[in-house]
């Protein structure tokens, strides 16, 4: 019986005093100045293998822009940022069973506008040539495409390794209507190059790191910068396909001193640019960012390489000459044939 | 359509009703007027001249009786199986948005005929002289060329209407019986003055009487205007393939499954002439469900997929799969208690079942096949498809449950790491450290021709590639990507909740770390503990860190020497196999290429190295263009997407199941794109 009373105080204390334990979890709240956000909403999720059971905390920054909860996660933490007139914020995945301190810079609703926005896939029609992309129709350049204008240019090279597997394998790994470059295309190795020019000296291209956000739905900064873009060619090699020896080496690598960062995460392109005596009069700009999905995924860089002859990548392009405004409204995509959600 | 003259006491001497194509003679006057009953024949979204003129008596409209259990916007519980009870308070109204998908737009073109028969004099309405019939009907503001909005369109357009899906998913319906239901004034004005007139109709019975569209004054019959409908039970209406007692047992005893409730059934059914293959173009659409689905929720699976296509227009052969995924707790079904949770047993039932698919399908006969599997479902076609020499014009990988390493294994690795059980770490970080200690590269230790160097994950399935488009879902909650330092989990994380496994969040790679787990739990929720993550217990030993002793990796690893090689192959770090011959020199290659062996060991020995390819794309050159990211690409708006069924964190994204639990009205584009990929709405033979 005392022993039954002994749990059950035990029980009741643990029960009372449970805030006081668990994950700690601070948040700071700040504009893009570095000024403390007061009144912004936090909720910090405490998660659990089963959704219905995920915990809430919910409060408001202080004058300081903080707001800290405590809780128990079985499975993960997130942090949810919103404040009316601002991009929401989320924090996803944070471990469990340790306290964090985070700090969040939130970004500002300003002016959205209608843009072209697209993913696109492009493959190599010819290789060996510079092609033109028009950012605004979505296409090559003529003979290749509809495309009117040279906004940026890719130029693709490529050589065949041979094949991933050995030909015992491959044969069996043949359908009827298997060609020798179907077998290529899935099954090739590659090592290709591409290479990234801009129409003129004043166009070209610059990294956004510091500036951009992942947490934050809006991830790239509103304005396009007005100097800084590099005309210089760019150029690329990536192959299909890694040694054994190399990819140990990298995992190695990974294990002990963790995933590294991507870099760039974002690009801004200025393009179209018609300059006077060297002062330019007028340009458009684009900007071009990283999927989360491929983040999560390893991918180093917003435009994706492929070996074989493609890159994809997802672009803004504001169609308004010497307009830097790229804060996308994503109910109002000018390219109109494109169905699916674009964040800002 | 045929023409019915009433004649009554008070025989109407002002006009009659004809229709084109129809032979009537009537006495007095008569005037033409052009009236017809018109169905979305092609479903296509719009009712307009494609649509009219097809359905005869020779060829009725075909639809299905509405008798599952839908209801609200969400719902992955078994409320699709067909054949639920109901009650009469039941057909009063539309359930919820995703009753929706049972209901079928009629467009009544009464414009000319309202001119000379005004609604303000003459009685409208819709009847069905079958007695026990319970037709359904609800007026809507949707114009024709639109009707496909009561499914697409989620908000009304402004000034409210009944024109959309959250506008109708509530609305009460007016039977169609045999004193039959009629159509209000406004209606009717609305026909007249603004080009309206579609009703919304459903049953939830089997109907094989005309619908009859009645113009009346007084007691008086002016005109009916039949128009033929039957109305059948879903399952009568496509192929059922039924292979839920082919997984044997490990031993090569019979297996423990119990047949489906629906019979197989490879050829249309003859019942009533539900849905002719005359109708068809000739292609075939095969769907596999997943993990944990019991035989009458596959029945549900089968049934709602089946509806959401053909509302979308599709016109293929619909061939629904029931295979045994739903292995319970130590082998023992325990359906009945819906604790199936041997998620590595299913495995290996499905390994078994995708060697028997393409002698399933033989039915076929090389037409165009397309095939589509959710989940776990992708073992079975994978295999089918990478060993089994099933040939399908393509395939849909949905939420695919499968290692993203079996189908491209250049692609995934960065995905190594997170997927590296957290007390494996040291041996690949110390140096001369490599994975072929672990269990998911003890294959590497085995030259081509050893049936061993063929355990394992890695490029399994790599022969899909050719054949294959990837629906996935970063949110997808069950198949989430583990995080790094996961580790085998407890007695609590495997049994608590029970569902963990199942359903929860992270299940996947849970039971990718429980496999060969030193955790007695797991014996008790999945098969006996083989390799994976366990340790070789002739290793054991009280040094730390760890609790075995290993030979130090830079000896055994030594590339050059044969006898370090020896030594891990015959005295692997992991734990044991089940098979103990596995691991002999003489017996290893012959015993790992017997079937049964291979695909329990794979099931619940040999862990991925990557994630699963239901959320995330597989990625690399060849599948640019063919991985679907659902969330972005497929919401029709994701501000509103449902709450329902989205608890906690899980609220606004795409989860596991949500192509099938959502309402069809959310997700319709991705059932577009299936159809668009594979040409499923091709005219028909006839």
């Amino acid at each position: 019986m005392k022993a039954k009373i002994n749990i059950l105080i035990v029980l009741t204390l643990m029960a009372l005093l449970n805030p006081l334990y668990g994950e700690k979890v601070q948040v700071t709240v700040l504009d893009e100045k570095g000024e403390p956000l007061k009144g912004a909403t936090v909720d910090i999720w405490h998660l659990d293998f089963r959704a219905k059971n995920d915990k809430k905390i919910t409060g408001a920054t202080d004058q300081q822009g903080q707001f800290t909860g405590r809780g128990n996660a079985q499975h993960s933490i997130s942090v949810v940022v919103t404040k009316n007139g601002w991009y929401e914020s989320e924090l996803e995945r944070l471990k469990k069973n340790q306290d964090h301190d985070l700090t969040v810079v939130m970004r500002i609703i300003e002016k959205p506008i209608p843009l072209y926005v697209r993913r696109v896939l492009l493959k190599a029609p010819v290789f060996d040539k510079w092609l033109g992309f028009d950012f605004e129709l979505g296409d090559w350049v003529a003979p290749q495409g509809k495309g009117k204008s040279r906004d940026i240019l890719f130029r693709f090279q490529r050589e065949f390794k041979g094949y991933r597997f050995s030909e015992e394998k491959l044969e069996k790994m043949k359908f009827p209507d298997t060609t020798e470059e179907d077998l290529k295309k899935f099954y090739g190795k590659w090592d290709g190059v591409l290479q990234i020019g801009f129409p003129s000296e004043l166009a070209g291209i610059i990294e956004e790191n510091q500036g951009y956000r992942r947490y934050s739905e809006m991830k790239m900064p509103h304005l396009a910068p007005d100097e800084g873009y590099q005309s210089e060619e760019i150029v690329i090699k990536k192959k299909s396909h890694r040694s054994e020896e190399e990819s140990l080496k990298e995992l190695q690598d990974y294990a002990k001193n963790g995933v590294p960062e991507s870099k760039p995460k974002g690009f801004f392109i200025r393009t179209r640019v018609v300059e006077v005596n060297g002062k330019i009069i007028k340009a458009n700009y684009v900007k071009l960012q990283m999927r989360d999905e491929d983040e999560d995924r390893g991918e180093k860089s917003p435009l994706r390489v492929g070996a074989s002859g493609t890159v994809s990548f997802t672009y803004y392009f504001n169609s308004t000459a010497n307009d830097r405004n790229l804060e996308f409204n994503s109910k109002a995509n000018l390219a109109t044939e494109q169905t699916r959600f674009y964040a800002p | 359509m045929s023409l019915r003259i009433q004649a009554g006491n008070e025989y109407s001497d002002e006009a009659a009703v004809l229709i084109p194509n129809i032979q009537t003679s009537f006495v007095n006057k008569v005037s033409l007027l052009p009236v017809e009953v018109v169905p979305d024949y092609n479903r296509d979204g719009k009712i307009d001249d494609e649509d009219r003129g097809k359905v005869t008596k020779d060829n009725p409209f075909r639809w299905w009786v509405n008798d599952d259990k839908d209801s609200g916007e969400f719902d992955a519980s078994g409320a699709d199986t067909p054949k639920q009870s109901f009650s009469p308070n039941d057909t009063f109204f539309i359930h919820g948005m995703r009753d929706l998908v049972d209901f079928f737009p009629l467009y009544l073109d009464l414009d000319q005929t309202l001119e000379s028969f005004p609604a303000s004099e003459y009685r409208y309405r819709l009847v069905c002289e079958d007695v026990d019939g319970e037709l359904r009907f609800t007026e809507t503001d949707l114009d024709p060329e639109e009707a496909g909005d009561f499914l697409k369109k989620l908000n009304s357009s402004s000034g409210g209407g009944l024109d959309s899906a959250k506008a109708l998913a509530s609305k009460s319906l007016t039977p169609a019986g045999e004193s039959g239901g009629y159509l209000t004034e406004e209606f009717l004005n609305k026909i007249k003055d603004e080009g309206k007139g579609v009703i919304l109709m459903g049953s939830w019975t089997t109907i094989f009487k005309p619908l009859i569209l009645r113009i009346s004054k007084g007691d008086t019959t002016v005109a009916d205007i039949e128009f033929p409908i039957k109305i059948s039970n879903v399952e009568d209406m496509y192929r059922h393939v039924d292979m839920r007692t082919v997984p044997k047992e490990r031993d090569d005893s019979p297996g423990n499954g119990t047949a489906s409730s629906l019979v197989s059934r490879t050829e249309a059914s003859d019942v009533e002439d539900a849905y002719p293959d005359k109708l068809t173009n000739g292609k075939y659409f095969v769907f596999v469900h997943g993990f944990n689905v019991n035989e009458k929720k596959a029945r549900g699976w089968n049934a709602e997929i089946f509806k959401r296509l053909h509302q979308m227009g599709s016109r293929a052969r619909f061939v629904g799969i029931s295979w045994y995924g739903d292995a319970g707790v130590g082998g023992i079904d325990v359906s009945w208690m819906d604790w199936n949770m041997n998620y590595h047993k299913a495995v290996f039932n499905a390994f078994q079942t995708g060697d028997k698919l393409k002698d399933a399908l033989k039915f076929t006969k090389n037409e165009d096949v397309t095939i589509a599997a959710h989940s776990l479902g992708n073992i079975v076609v994978s295999h089918a498809v990478a060993e089994g020499g099933f040939s399908p014009n393509r395939y849909f990988m949905v939420n695919a449950a499968v290692a993203a390493e079996a189908y491209d294994a250049s692609r995934t690795g960065a995905q190594r790491l997170p997927m590296l059980e957290k007390e494996w770490k040291p041996y690949l970080e110390i140096p001369g450290g490599s994975l072929k200690v672990t269990s998911a590269r003890w294959y590497q230790l085995f030259d081509e021709d050893d049936k061993r160097a063929d355990l394992k994950w890695v490029d399994r399935f790599s022969k899909v590639l050719q054949k294959s488009y990837n629906f996935y879902s970063p949110g997808d909650d069950v198949v989430e990507n583990p995080q790094e330092d996961s580790f085998a989990p407890s007695f609590w994380g495997i049994v608590y909740p029970y569902s963990d496994l199942r359903a929860g969040r992270g299940a996947w790679g849970n039971q990718e770390f429980s496999k060969g787990s030193r955790g007695a739990a797991a014996s008790i929720t999945m098969e006996p503990s083989q390799a994976g993550w366990g340790f070789n217990s002739k290793y054991k030993s009280n040094q730390p860190p760890y609790e075995i002793d290993a030979p130090d990796p830079a000896t055994v690893l030594n590339y050059n020497d044969n006898d370090n090689y020896n030594y891990l192959r015959e005295n692997p770090v992991f734990r044991g196999f089940l098979e103990e011959d596995l691991t002999g020199s003489t017996l290893g290659s012959a015993k790992a290429g017997e079937k049964l062996v291979r695909y329990h060991v794979l099931a619940g020995g040999i862990p991925a190295l990557s994630f699963a390819a239901a959320a995330n794309p597989i990625g690399g050159d060849s599948m640019e263009g063919r991985d679907f990211n659902m969330s972005a690409d497929f919401r029709t708006d994701e501000n509103q997407w449902p709450t329902e069924g989205h608890d906690g964190k899980s609220n606004k994204k795409w989860i596991h199941s949500d192509f099938y639990g959502v309402a069809l009205s959310h997700v319709y584009k991705m059932y577009e794109k299936m159809i668009e990929l594979g040409t499923l709405d091709d005219e028909s033979e006839n």
